[in-house]
């Protein structure tokens, strides 16, 4: 499903170049649900990045489903992303202006087949999931940290994407949002088939799931 | 789609309320002042009652003679030519030295002998205009009578309030009629209702009014009055004046706006070929300007001896303080939004990383700029209609009734949208390129 090879990323600033990553190596199979650890700024956020089309390795190749990736700014990979790729955030990255519904149903409105109506149907279904039914219009400032990333959660599986990419989605919670942040997940990716990368740094969430790799410093150790 | 970007654009105004009162301020401002312009270049040289066919218009109320006198300049080449000194004239050139010019209003001759001959046209009218006072009640009144032509009715289409205008029987027979403006009847009779009928005395003369007209918008001579009386009811000394100088104007309806050019051509040669009267053989030739309305507009402002150059001042300053009023408040704004755009690089890079493409961030920030802009077009749009109720109630522009119509609001809504869309292009084509892992 997600096929990385000989990945490396060089951040370049005026003063210091820093090598996020180094060589990686990486294959997730699909319908796997994958744990990334390591220590802060080893390089987790990059590859997660990298794997999601956001951001471009600077040498290496990337491929998902079985499709390399050429453009990162084409309508192509905009597409892709959009149909193939949920995103969850450590800091949830939900628009604040927007209301809880908006927030979610943003995806589909980049999908030009989709109708006004459908998209609220979509949109309060995955909510449902969540277990935030009743929070349709409220805004983020009035929701907790747990039920923002259930919000976010929503907003990344409302289009159905086969590939979820979790970066540290508990690590801004306590232990029992955490848990069932964990919980959502798990039955995304037990009952729907989702393959999920999720990086974090709870060994307890990590021993959840089918498989853990670790890096150190841009590189892979496990 | 538009609606969740609708959505935005307002939650996103309410919440930078200064950003959004500094925006708000700068447009309506500008649009204000756009408006109000707008609407004084719609009155004054506008397709209104009763100019609406201002573009088959030609004006003529100018006449030249002069005489040029030159200097010969002559440029000789000399050389020896075995022994002996030759001259070679290579060159000569006339400067002009000086001009004797008699130049003013022309006079009913000039139009009956000449001009009026001149094609095509579908109506002429000459007038000339003159003022009375006039005693009523104890009371002196000043009135600008202009005496005209049947045909003056059929080229400008006054709206009249009450009556009929005067027509060529009337003129023929120089019977007393007047037709009167609302203000005239309002100051005069003290109403504007039910006032065919009554009767007014001018120098003598009793008039009986048989129509009544709303007032002249524009600041147009060819229009303006407080009395329109038949030519033919003038004093005989005016109306039978051999000289081709006078008080008179003409205006002359095209049968199209294509014709309006070779009618004021064929004018021009027409006068040019005026023989000069003998007394006036001082003089060596003959212009008349025959304008249009722009032009006549134009040219009362500079007085250039062509009146093309007139024209071409008028339109550069005129572009010039449009574009110059509107340029500045869209740099202050592509200003004001690139850094409110930077702000959102985050919502920008969660959009991209749920799907967006750059079009799509392009379309949204483009869209929510437009949005501002017709926010603040319609402050700007009441700010105007609130200024030009000052400007006539303040009788700051004392011929012209400033109006805002149709056609000035449609014209506004596109400039409004064009000063929205320039000052959120360049903004949101920047946002729009940013890499997605950039706002995260
Ligand atoms: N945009 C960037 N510019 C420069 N350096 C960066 C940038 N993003 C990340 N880095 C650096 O790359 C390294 C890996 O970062 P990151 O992938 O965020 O680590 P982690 O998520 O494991 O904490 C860090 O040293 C970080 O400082
Ligand atoms: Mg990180």
């Amino acid at each position: 499903m997600i096929n990385i090879q000989n990945v490396s990323k060089v951040y370049r600033t005026d003063t210091i170049e820093t090598l996020a990553l180094q060589d990686i190596n990486l294959q997730v199979a699909k319908g796997e649900f994958l744990s990334i650890m390591g220590p802060s700024g080893c390089g987790k956020s990059t590859l997660l990045n990298i794997m999601g089309l956001i951001d471009e390795p600077s040498s290496g190749q990337v491929e998902l489903d079985g499709r390399g990736v050429s453009d990162y700014n084409s309508r192509k990979t905009a597409r892709f992303r959009n149909e193939q790729l949920g995103f969850i955030f450590q800091s949830f990255h939900l628009i604040n202006d927007l209301s809880v519904i908006d927030n979610v149903e943003l995806p589909m409105l980049y999908r030009p087949d989709v109708s006004a109506k459908q998209r609220k149907e979509l949109s309060a279904e995955a909510l449902a999931a969540v277990g935030l039914a009743n929070r349709q219009s409220h805004f983020p400032s009035q929701l907790s940290g747990g039920q923002r990333q259930r919000v976010a959660i929503a907003r990344a599986v409302v289009g159905k994407p086969n590939i979820i990419l979790a970066d540290e989605p508990t690590g801004n919670l306590d232990s029992q949002m955490g848990d069932e942040v964990m919980q959502i997940l798990i039955d995304l990716n037990e009952n729907m088939g989702t393959t999920i990368v999720m990086v974090t740094h709870d060994e307890r969430m990590a021993q959840k799931t089918h498989r853990l790799v670790r890096l150190f410093d841009g590189t892979q150790v496990v | 789609m538009f609606k969740n970007y609708l959505k935005l654009a307002f939650k996103v105004l309410g919440r930078r309320k200064f950003f959004t009162f500094v925006s708000l301020f700068g447009i309506s401002f500008t649009l204000m002042v756009l408006m109000v312009i707008m609407a004084f270049l719609d009155t004054e040289l506008g397709a209104n009652a009763p100019m609406s066919e201002a573009d088959r218009m030609v004006l003529m109320d100018r006449v030249e003679f002069k005489t040029q006198f030159y200097d010969t300049i002559y440029q000789v080449d000399s050389q020896l030519v075995a022994g002996k000194m030759t001259y070679d004239t290579v060159n000569f050139e006339t400067e002009e030295a000086g001009a004797m010019v008699s130049q003013g209003s022309p006079g009913l001759k000039l139009f009956r002998d000449h001009l009026e001959a001149v094609e095509p046209y579908e109506h002429f009218a000459a007038m000339f205009r003159r003022s009375f006072d006039v005693f009523q009640d104890g009371r002196k009144y000043s009135l600008s009578a202009k005496y005209a032509d049947a045909d003056y009715w059929k080229i400008l289409d006054f709206n009249f309030l009450e009556g009929t205008p005067f027509n060529s029987n009337h003129v023929e027979s120089a019977t007393s009629v007047a037709v009167v403006t609302d203000r005239m009847a309002r100051e005069f009779f003290g109403t504007d209702e039910n006032v065919t009928g009554r009767e007014l005395t001018l120098s003598g003369r009793t008039f009986e009014v048989i129509g009544v007209v709303e007032r002249s918008r524009t600041s147009s001579v060819f229009t303006r009055a407080d009395i329109y009386l038949p030519m033919s009811t003038a004093d005989n000394q005016t109306l039978s004046s051999e000289s081709l100088q006078g008080p008179f104007r003409g205006i002359f309806l095209a049968p199209s706006v294509n014709d309006v050019k070779q009618l004021q051509d064929n004018l021009h040669f027409a006068g040019r070929n005026v023989p000069i009267p003998p007394d006036m053989d001082d003089f060596e030739n003959i212009t008349i300007k025959a304008f249009t309305v722009e032009e006549k507009y134009a040219w009362n402002l500079f007085f250039d001896d062509e009146v093309k150059k007139s024209l071409s001042k008028f339109r550069w300053i005129l572009f010039g303080t449009l574009g110059f009023f509107l340029l500045i408040p869209t740099l202050n704004l592509i200003n004001l939004n690139l850094s409110r755009m930077v702000e959102r690089s985050s919502e920008i890079s969660v959009r991209k990383a749920f799907g967006a493409d750059s079009r799509h961030i392009l379309v949204q920030f483009l869209f929510e700029n437009i949005i501002i802009t017709l926010v603040g077009g319609t402050i700007g749009f009441l700010l105007a209609l609130l200024v030009i109720y000052l400007i006539n109630q303040s009788g700051a522009l004392p011929d012209t009734i400033l109006s805002f119509n149709w056609r000035v609001f449609g014209i506004s809504l596109i400039i409004c949208l064009g000063f929205g869309f320039l000052s959120g292009l360049l903004p949101a084509y920047r946002m729009s390129r940013q890499q997605v892992a950039d706002g995260l």
